[in-house]
Parts: C-alpha cells; sequence; structure tokens
C-alpha cells in the first residue's frame, strides 16, 4: 500500500534552535496516527511541515506524490481546502462569524454557494450535538463546545487528512473523550486519515498507530542490545 | 465572478460582525470617508461653479471697445459704479434706454426708471440692515425689485441697476453705448495655476482626513489580522485574505460615500449663505462635474483599498498567525529632513531677495513644511523616550514600547501635529495683523482720497472740503494736480499742485505756509510747459519744499501753489486730478466709510472713493474659518486618538491583566499607558510649534507685515492639542483601568 | 474483594436462586473469567456454614440451583464492612518494570530500548481498550477507563524516568 502523505528528512531550524533535525512521517489513507513526544520536541512544527503551514529547511513533504514546497500559495491553500483539515487546541475559528458559519467557511471559500454550504455545515453540527449552538459565536462557546465546531469545520469538505495538534489540549478529559470520539468516529466513517499530535497518552490511544518524536527526530527504536 | 462576491460578501460580513468594537470601528472610517468625500465632491464642483459664474459676469458685461462710434438707434447708455459696503464690493449699474427696444440687461424684467433701481437680494439685506440710512446715502433711488440669479455674480453679491435720465449728458465721459450686453467677455478665464492652487488646497484638506481614516482603519486591525490568520488556516490563500481585508474596508468606504454625499448636498444647500473671498455661489452653480464625481467615487474607494493594504504591509498573515516582519526600526535622520529641507529652500526667497518671489513656489514649501512634520515626529519619540532610561516601572514599560514601536505610538499623533502647525502659523499671522490694522502704503498718507471733479476753483474745492466735513471726524483738504511737460518730447516730469496751506500740507513738509507762498521740489524749469498748450511762470522766491507720504517716491519734480500765488493761466489748464483728502480723527473707517461714500455720491456719483485703511474687520471671516476648520480638524483627530488609545489598550489587555495579576498598582499601568499617549503629543507639539513659527513668518513676510509673535495664539492651539489628548486620555484610560486590571483578562477570548 | 463479598452483596439486593447468583456476578463483577459451578457451589456452602446466608423454606433436598437463598443479619453486616474500609493503595516502587530498568542498567544494556518497548506495549494495550471501550456499554467503558487511567500512569512514569536514565545509571554503576 502506498502512502498518502510521505515526510522524509525534515530539518528546521528557527534561529539557532533547531525545531526539526531529521523526521519522518508516513500517513496511510484511512488511517489514525499519533504523534507523540516531549514538550518542545518538534511535534508541532512536524505536523506544519506535514500540512504545508510551514515549509522546511530540509526534507520533503509529498502529499499524493506532490511534493508541498513546490506547490505555491494559491495551490497549497486549495490543498488545505479540500483535501486538508485542522483542528487545534485553539484559534482557528473566526470570531466575528457564528459556528455554522465557520463551519461554512471551507465551502465557501472554495466557491460552494451560502445555502448548500450552510445546510452541509448544519448537517454536521447535528452530527456533533452543536445544533442548538449554531448561530453562537465562538466566544459564547465552551472551549469543549469550539473544539467540536472545529472539528465539524476540519471534516466538511470531506478531506482525506485531518491534522489535529493537541486537539483537546484545553479541556478536561471528559469533555476531552467526546471531542476525540467525535473525531475519529466521524473520520472512520469518511475514510479520512488523521494526524494527532498529543502528548496524552490516552488520546494517542485512539490511533492506530503512533510514532514518537525527540529532540526533532523520529527515532527508529533501538534493540536491547 | 461568482467566488469574488463570495470574498467580498464575506469580508462585508466581517464588517458588520465586529459586536461593538467592530461597529465603532466602521462608524469611525465612514465619518472619515464621508469628510473627504465632501471635500472631493465640493473641489469637483469648483470648475462649473467657477463656469457659471463666469458665464454670468460675461452675459452681463457692458465693455465695448468701440463705443465712441456707436450711433444712437436701439441702445442703452450704462454706467458702472464700483463702490464698496462694509469692506465688500457694490457695483452699481447706472441705465438709460435710447429707445424702447434697447437691450435689457440679464436678471432684471425691465429698465428702471429715472431714480428707481433693481436691487440684488444680498444688498436688499443690507439695506433693511443696521446703518441703512448711511447705505442709502449712496443709493439715491427707490427699489422697485430685485436682480434674479441671471444678472449676479453670486448670492452675496451687492448689486443695482439703478435708472438715470441724466446719463445722456454723460456719454463719451463716463457712460458708453451699448447695443448689447455681454459683447465682449470679461470674465478672466481661469488659468491652471487656480486649478493648481485648488488641488494643493484640496489635497491639505484630505491630509487630515486621510489620516484620522487611516487610524480609524487600523482601529482593531490586530484583532482583523488574527481574524485572517483564521481564514487562511481554512484554505484561503494570501490574495484572497488580502481581497477579504479590503471588501470589509469598503464597507465604511461606501457608507461613507453615501454620508459624504448626503453632507454635500447639505453644503450645497447653505452654500449661498457663505461667501469667501467675496465670490459667493448659488447652490444650482454646486454640481460636481461628472467626471469629477466618478473619480470622487473611485479615489474613496482606493483610499479605502490602499490604506488597508498599507496596512497589511510588513505583516504576513499565514494559516499559523500573523507575523509581523518586525520592521526593524531604522532611525535614519536623512530622508525625514527632505520634505522640511525643500520646504525651507522653496520660501527662502522670502527672506533673501527683495524682488519678486513666486506667490504659488512659496506656498508650495510652506505646505511642504507642513508635511514634513509628519517623518519628523517617529524619529523624535525614541529620542524624548530615550532622555532618561531609569524611573519607576511605569516610565520603564512606557519608554520601552515607544522605542521599540515609535510609528504605533505616534500614528494618531502626526494629525495633531500637522493641524497645530498649519493653526498656529495662521494664528500668528492674524495675530501680526491685530497689531497694525492700517494697510496704508505710508504712515502719512491720508485715510481716504476722493477724485473724479474737475472743477479746480478755490471756491469748488472749499465745498468739497466742507461737504466732507460735515461727517463728524473727518479733517477734509482738496488741492489740484497738473502735470509738468517736457518741452521736447511732452512727456510728464513732475506736478504742479495748487491747495490752500492746509491741503499742501497734507502732501508736503514745508516751513511754514501763508497764501501768495510757493514751494518747490526738486529744480524745476522757470517755465513750466503744462497741458492745453499753455505755459505758466514760475513764480519768484519758491521756497524748498519735500513730498511727504507715498508720493515722495514717485514724482521727481513739483511745485506747490497756495490761491493767491497761482497765475491765472493756470485757470485755462485742465486738471490732471483734483483730489479731496480725508484725515480721520476720533473715528474709524468702519464707521465713517458708508458715510463718505454717501456723502460722494450725493455730490456726483461717478466720484471715485478709496479708502485706505479697513472699513470691516477683513479677517474675521478667516478667523471664524480658521477657528471652526481646526475645531473640527481637532475633533476629528481626537476622536482617532480615542479609537487609538483604546485599540492599543485593547490589544494588550491580556498583558495588562498579567501585569495587575502579579501585583502591578492600577496607578503604575494607568501612568505607564498615559505616558505611552503623552509623550508622542509633546514631541509632536514641541515640533508643530518650531514649523508653526517659520510657516508664520513666510506670510508675515509675504504681506509686509512687521514680524511678530504674541504667545496667546502661538500657544493657545497647542494649549487645546495638549487638551485634547489628555482630556482623550483619561476618558478611555480611568474607566478602561478598572475593567482592564481585574485578572478576568487573563480569560482567552 | 472476594467472591464471598460479591455473593452477599448480590444477595441483599434480593434473595436469588444459584444460578441467578451466577449470572449476577458475571455481568458485574466477573468480566473476563466467568466463575465455574464448583466455585458457586464451595461458596454457598462456606457463607452457608458460617451463618451470612440462609436457604429459604422446605426446598432443602434439591441441587441448589433449585434452592433460593437470603442474606443474615451476619451477611449484611459483612458486606457492612468491606464497604467501609478503604483499599490500601497499591504500592508499585518494586514494580517488575522497575526491576528491568535496573536490570539493564547493571548489565549495560539499553534501558532506553527497554523503556521503547514496555511503552509500545502499554500503547498497543492502551489501543485495544480503547477500540473495546468504542464498541462496550457504560460499565464496560468505566471499566476500560479504569486500566486506561492506570496504564496512562504507567507510560507517565515510563516518560518520566526516560529523562532521568543517565542520572540514574550514573547512580546505580557509582
Ligand atoms: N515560530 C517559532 N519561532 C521560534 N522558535 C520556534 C517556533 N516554533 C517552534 N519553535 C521552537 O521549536 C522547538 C519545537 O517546537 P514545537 O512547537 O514543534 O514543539 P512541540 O513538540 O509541539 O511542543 P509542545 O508539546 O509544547 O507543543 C521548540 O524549541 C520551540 O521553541
Ligand atoms: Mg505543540
Amino acid at each position: 500500500m502506498n502512502a498518502l502523505l510521505t515526510a522524509e528528512g525534515l530539518h528546521k531550524a528557527y534561529g539557532p534552535t533547531f525545531a526539526l533535525a531529521g523526521a519522518d512521517l508516513q500517513l496511510y489513507a484511512g488511517e489514525i496516527l499519533s504523534v507523540m513526544g516531549p514538550s518542545g520536541s518538534g511535534k508541532s512544527t512536524l505536523l506544519h511541515c506535514a500540512a504545508g503551514l510551514t515549509t522546511p529547511d530540509q526534507g520533503r513533504v509529498a502529499y499524493l506524490g506532490r511534493v508541498l514546497s513546490e506547490l505555491d500559495d494559491v495551490r497549497r491553500s486549495a490543498l488545505r481546502r479540500r483535501e486538508f483539515g485542522f483542528v487545534f487546541q485553539f484559534g482557528q475559528l473566526v470570531p466575528e462569524l457564528t459556528a455554522l458559519e465557520n463551519v461554512a467557511l471551507p465551502l465557501r471559500l472554495d466557491g460552494v454557494r451560502r445555502k448548500p454550504a450552510e445546510q452541509r455545515a448544519a448537517a454536521l453540527l447535528e452530527r456533533l450535538h452543536l445544533s442548538d449552538k449554531a448561530k453562537a459565536r465562538p466566544g459564547e462557546l465552551s472551549g469543549g463546545q469550539q473544539q467540536r465546531v472545529a472539528v465539524a469545520r476540519a471534516l466538511v469538505t470531506e478531506p482525506k487528512v485531518i491534522f489535529a495538534d493537541e486537539p483537546t489540549g484545553a479541556l478536561d478529559s471528559v469533555s476531552g473523550e467526546q471531542v476525540m470520539d467525535l473525531l475519529t468516529g466521524a473520520a472512520r466513517r469518511s475514510g479520512a486519515a488523521v494526524v494527532l499530535v498529543t502528548h496524552d497518552a490516552r488520546i494517542a490511544a485512539y490511533a492506530d498507530r503512533g510514532i514518537v518524536v525527540r529532540d526533532g527526530r523520529t527515532p527508529a527504536r533501538a534493540g536491547i542490545r | 465572478m461568482r467566488q469574488l462576491l463570495t470574498e467580498i460578501g464575506l469580508g462585508m460580513r466581517l464588517a458588520f460582525t465586529g459586536g461593538r468594537r467592530g461597529w465603532s470601528r466602521t462608524l469611525m472610517s465612514a465619518v472619515g470617508v464621508a469628510l473627504g468625500t465632501t471635500v472631493l465632491l465640493l473641489g469637483a464642483s469648483v470648475p462649473s461653479m467657477l463656469a457659471d459664474r463666469g458665464a454670468r459676469l460675461d452675459s452681463r458685461s457692458v465693455f465695448n471697445p468701440q463705443q465712441q462710434e456707436l450711433p444712437p438707434g436701439d441702445t442703452v447708455l450704462v454706467a458702472e459704479i464700483d463702490s464698496a459696503w462694509q469692506d465688500v464690493d457694490l457695483l452699481g449699474v447706472l441705465l438709460w434706454p435710447e429707445s424702447p427696444a434697447a437691450p435689457l440687461p440679464p436678471g432684471i424684467p425691465a429698465f428702471p426708471g429715472d431714480g428707481e433701481m433693481y436691487v440684488s437680494p444680498a444688498l436688499a439685506g443690507a439695506l433693511a440692515g443696521p446703518g441703512a440710512e448711511v447705505l442709502r446715502g449712496q443709493l439715491p433711488y427707490r427699489a422697485v425689485g430685485t436682480i434674479t440669479a441671471a444678472g449676479l455674480a453670486g448670492p452675496q453679491e451687492y448689486a443695482y441697476y439703478a435708472g438715470r435720465a441724466d446719463l445722456t449728458e454723460r456719454v463719451g465721459v463716463h457712460a458708453s453705448r451699448l447695443a448689447r450686453f455681454g459683447d465682449i467677455p470679461e470674465a478672466e478665464p481661469a488659468d491652471t495655476s487656480t486649478y493648481l492652487i485648488l488641488a494643493v488646497l484640496i489635497t491639505t484638506l484630505l491630509l487630515p482626513v486621510a489620516i484620522f481614516l487611516g487610524a480609524a482603519l487600523r482601529f482593531g486591525a490586530d484583532a482583523r489580522d488574527r481574524r485572517l490568520a483564521a481564514i487562511r488556516l481554512a484554505g484561503a490563500d494570501s490574495r484572497v485574505t488580502r481581497r477579504i481585508a479590503v471588501a470589509e474596508s469598503l464597507v465604511p468606504a461606501i457608507a461613507g460615500l453615501i454620508l459624504g454625499s448626503g453632507l454635500f448636498l447639505l453644503a450645497r444647500s447653505v452654500a449661498g449663505q457663505i461667501s469667501l473671498f467675496e465670490i459667493s455661489v448659488f447652490p444650482a452653480d454646486v454640481r460636481p462635474v461628472p467626471l469629477f464625481a466618478a473619480l470622487t467615487v473611485l479615489i474613496v474607494l482606493a483610499l479605502a483599498a490602499v490604506m488597508t493594504l498599507h496596512g497589511l504591509r510588513g505583516v504576513t498573515i499565514e494559516p499559523l498567525g500573523v507575523f509581523r516582519r518586525s520592521l526593524v526600526w531604522r532611525g535614519r535622520l536623512w530622508w525625514r529632513l527632505i520634505l522640511p529641507v525643500l520646504g525651507l529652500a522653496l520660501v527662502s526667497p522670502v527672506f533673501l531677495s527683495s524682488g519678486r518671489v513666486s506667490q504659488e513656489i512659496v506656498m508650495l514649501g510652506m505646505i511642504l513644511l507642513i508635511l514634513g512634520v509628519v517623518p519628523l515626529v517617529p524619529y523624535l519619540i525614541p529620542l524624548v523616550a530615550r532622555i532618561s532610561p531609569g524611573g519607576p516601572v511605569s516610565w520603564q514599560l512606557a519608554s520601552r514600547q515607544l522605542r521599540q514601536n515609535p510609528l504605533a505610538s505616534t500614528r494618531a499623533v502626526t494629525g495633531i501635529v500637522v493641524g497645530v502647525a498649519g493653526v498656529v502659523a495662521l494664528n500668528s499671522v492674524f495675530a501680526a495683523i491685530n497689531v497694525r490694522p492700517d494697510v496704508r502704503d505710508h504712515p502719512a498718507d491720508p485715510d481716504a482720497s476722493i477724485i473724479g471733479t474737475t472743477d479746480a476753483t478755490p471756491a469748488a474745492m472749499a465745498r468739497l472740503n466742507t461737504t466732507f466735513q460735515t461727517i463728524a471726524g473727518v479733517r477734509a483738504t482738496t488741492d489740484a494736480e497738473y502735470m509738468i511737460l517736457d518741452p521736447t518730447t511732452g512727456w510728464g516730469i513732475g506736478n504742479v499742485y495748487v491747495g490752500d496751506c492746509a491741503a499742501l500740507d497734507v502732501i508736503a513738509d514745508m516751513d511754514g505756509c501763508a497764501d501768495g507762498d510757493t514751494f518747490t521740489v526738486g529744480t524745476p524749469p522757470k517755465k513750466l510747459p503744462l497741458e492745453n498748450d499753455e505755459t505758466i511762470n514760475l513764480p519768484k522766491k519758491p521756497r524748498p519744499a519735500v513730498l511727504t507720504g507715498s508720493f515722495a517716491q514717485n514724482i521727481g519734480t513739483a511745485v506747490l501753489l497756495t490761491p493767491a500765488a497761482t497765475p491765472a493761466a493756470l485757470s485755462r489748464v485742465t486738471p490732471g486730478f483734483v483730489t479731496t483728502r480725508l484725515r480721520l480723527d476720533g473715528v474709524t473707517a468702519t464707521e465713517t466709510g458708508g458715510n463718505i461714500r454717501g456723502v460722494a455720491a450725493g455730490i456726483d456719483p461717478f466720484l471715485m472713493v478709496t479708502v485706505f485703511v479697513p472699513e470691516g474687520d477683513k479677517f474675521a471671516v478667516f478667523r471664524t474659518a480658521l477657528n471652526l476648520g481646526a475645531t473640527v480638524i481637532l475633533l476629528l483627530i481626537g476622536l482617532g486618538l480615542l479609537l487609538d488609545v483604546a485599540d492599543r489598550l485593547h490589544d494588550r489587555r491580556r498583558l495588562i491583566g498579567a501585569l495587575a495579576a502579579i501585583g502591578a498598582s492600577r496607578t503604575t499601568i494607568i501612568v505607564s499607558s498615559a505616558a505611552q499617549a503623552v509623550v508622542p503629543v509633546v514631541a509632536g507639539l514641541f515640533l508643530a510649534v518650531g514649523t508653526g513659527a517659520i510657516v508664520g513668518t513666510v506670510l508675515m513676510r509675504m504681506d509686509d507685515i512687521p514680524i511678530s509673535f504674541s504667545p496667546g495664539p502661538l500657544l493657545t492651539p497647542v494649549a487645546g492639542g495638549l487638551a485634547l489628548i489628555i482630556g482623550c486620555t483619561v476618558a478611555v484610560l480611568l474607566p478602561a483601568a478598572r475593567r482592564l486590571t481585574s485578572t478576568e483578562q487573563l480569560r482567552q477570548e | 474483594m472476594t467472591i464471598a463479598t460479591a455473593f452477599l452483596a448480590l444477595l441483599e439486593s434480593r434473595p436469588r436462586h444459584g444460578y441467578d447468583l451466577k449470572q449476577a456476578y458475571d455481568q458485574h463483577f466477573g468480566h473476563d473469567r466467568p466463575l465455574h459451578y464448583g466455585q458457586v457451589y464451595t461458596t454457598l456452602a462456606k457463607l452457608l456454614r458460617n451463618g451470612l446466608v440462609t436457604v429459604d423454606g422446605d426446598e432443602t433436598s434439591g441441587g441448589p440451583d433449585r434452592k433460593r437463598y437470603t442474606v443474615t443479619e451476619a451477611g449484611v453486616t459483612d458486606v457492612q464492612r468491606w464497604l467501609e474500609e478503604p483499599e490500601t493503595p497499591q504500592q508499585y516502587l518494586q514494580s517488575n518494570l522497575y526491576a528491568k530498568v535496573i536490570g539493564a542498567l547493571l548489565t549495560g544494556r539499553s534501558a532506553a530500548a527497554v523503556l521503547d518497548a514496555q511503552r509500545d506495549e502499554h500503547l498497543t494495550a492502551m489501543r485495544e481498550l480503547t477500540r473495546r471501550k468504542g464498541q462496550g456499554d457504560l460499565a464496560d467503558r468505566l471499566i476500560c477507563d479504569h486500566a486506561l487511567f492506570h496504564l496512562d500512569a504507567d507510560l507517565r512514569w515510563l516518560e518520566h524516568t526516560a529523562v532521568h536514565l543517565d542520572e540514574l545509571a550514573e547512580q546505580v554503576r557509582g
């Protein structure tokens, strides 16, 4: 089976600090992959590089054979819009738009008319038990509700890959579990692959497979010599 | 295409959904745009105003170069009388038709009968207003109707058309015969320099508006940038993001256009009541030229877009967030000095050369000087902040912020500085004018003069004196002036003045005078060739005298004769001028100017009255306009400042909340924020006063006003600006501090 | 908790037949290991002998499936005592895992690899539990959660120890 997304030998430095120093990542269609590691080890940077949000200094990221760093901003944006979905710890919702409009946003940016876009958004909100909050602004939602809206937005374009960076980082274990159940459930149903960055093993346990980032590297396991 | 509409719709949607802050941002920007639109639309109407006015002036023109040759027929006799009422020009047109088919001037329905007149609405108002009896002295006619717009230059023009049968006796002298009105256009065509000045004026007016607009559009920019980053994460590329941002700014732009058009209509409807530089316009004249109106719309939309894009300059909006390409603050001085140095160079001729200087260039220089303040302010602020690096925590916080980001701290302040500099300049000029309201060429000159009669007999001259002296406080002397000709070339080489001792005393300094004396200035020949082929002998034993006042400069040689010394032959010579010179004693021209003109008109409507001192406070209207304008501009800028302070507090509310949480007292936070607002202003105001003083000096030099500065007018605008800042800062800070210092702010929004 | 205490708790809710008891036990307490019938009879016999349960009426003749058991006063007291007494927290200080780490360090093998292998093992177990949790009812979920939290705690210990391995190695060898 061919990988959906491959990242090889990624290096990334911010000034003198190395965030990535040779990290690899392979993501297969439909799988849920956890990325674990200590704080500051480079998990987020790896995810950003894999999603084309950051360009690595070295190494390449290929999505279905397309090298992300060779795509221009317009194509990368289109990729973000159609093929990728994002759930971050916070801050990814537009505070001025209602929950419904936030969920419909990627569709609208992709040229879908308002009516059908919002219908699809409403259906997703329903699935995430948020129908009664469709008209609320992110500021009026609890952290867990905001994350569920974010999940709905990540799913609305039926993406191939969902990138989630500490999606439950700010939530208690019950709401976190709820968000994870909804996220992984929906992803499995639609066949989307998920890159799940977390340092919480219980969250990582939702994945099918896991990798560990240490000091910017994703070392293969050494034997007990 | 639909995609573009979606983006625009999304952008506009965002303009409406920012909550209270979003709304106030949209509203403020709309007000700024509205003011700009009004100015631009008024500017766009200037060509039509000038054209309409010119067309009306042309159509009533009485100029006829062939007046002598024209035989009587279907013709009308006309004479124009240029007078004034309270320092405003008063145009009189005397008419007498020579046939029932005589041409009627525009604006009146029929010829006024003998002793009747049609008056302009403004003159009718003056005739009903205070001092009307005095004014009536100039207008010995009965008003039978009003002149309609077609016959007037503008609604505020003082004008009358009067019928006078005795014009028949004046043909060729004062009156001319006319077969048609408006034969020869007399309005001066507007030249390029008029439009140049207009362009500069509009630019100057637009500058504070643009600065305000910039402040208003940047209000909440940080929140906007974060929002755009979130949209970018959802899959918008950077061009789309920019388009959305521009679309967002279109909402205030469009609202402003609508509001501005409303303001324009309002301004237009009151236009008829306002007169500037003695020019007034009918509301109907204020029509924007369609091309320019379209340009206005384009300019406003473009301005909003450009301001938005300019605000996004140096900011990279990435899906992961907003990166300020920390515009490395290069406090380079040299390019900031270009404008002021250029400005100084352009105004320098005023100080260095004694010859004529080009008004346009000097004006450009002054504008450059005032504009040059803008880039200098950000340079000054880190300097000021560096004065004291130590100090309490509050100052440490403030000075760090000021040094790191002087641009952000100054964007609202530059407007105040420019405004204050301009007001300081003009105010000091007006103050200087107030010190010496006298605008005579020379202090020894009389206050007023009347010329126009040709009867030079001593009796007639004495009669003139007594007639004018019926006005309280007026001392009148009359002299007759004859030209001495060069026998070979026939050109004038000097003058003979005839008058009693009092009259001669007004124009010359003599060592005593009695009737029968003769005085000479320079060395006139023994025989004096005069006009009408007469020659008179210089009387015996002339004594030397010196001409005084502005005469002294013009005349080479002169002979002053008292009546008893006048040779009989002189009575056969036509005098060049018979001049009655008036001195005011204990009264002002404002009080008596009208009486003098009235008395003169009573003697002969064609007497020419010149008053050398102001008959009214010419600058009153300017001062009002300036004060009004300054107030509006300062208010506008104050509003911008308010937004700015509020915005910066809002942006840093988490930081402030954290500071409060670790125990910073409310006073520390208030003092620190206040210092950040006040320091740039104080620095800027210093600059403003300096620039204002320079420009004021230039203006005084140009108008030949002795240069003087009094602290009042200089410091009042400064105090106003300062009060504004402190008021705004306090108004925002005090209530905000309570909210902000609660640790509530730490909550993620 | 013993099978006997569980039976007493079940009988306190209502009297039951032996078969009934086994079913209820398997449902609430058994999970991985259902009871053998033999265990049921011996436990019930012991409870009868100690006077903690009684058998109803004259049905003493037939097999245990046909008999109805009721809890006695003494039995209820027993249940009460069980619930009142807190469990002693388990101390894992000398757990096998720690022993392995020390062993690796003592023998100069890679303790990090030991930890990594254990991480993988734990994570695999956690994934399995998470999967099962998604399919079961609330009781299953809570049971799984209990295990998950424990495994999570182990994992944290693993991560924490990994950071201090060098320090620990020096102490062990030094
Ligand atoms: N924009 C940035 N500028 C400078 N340094 C950065 C930036 N982003 C990340 N780094 C650095 O790169 C390293 C890796 O950061 P990264 O955010 O990828 O870690 P992480 O594994 O996601 O940590 P955490 O679990 O705390 O989120 C860190 O040392 C961090 O300081
Ligand atoms: Mg991270």
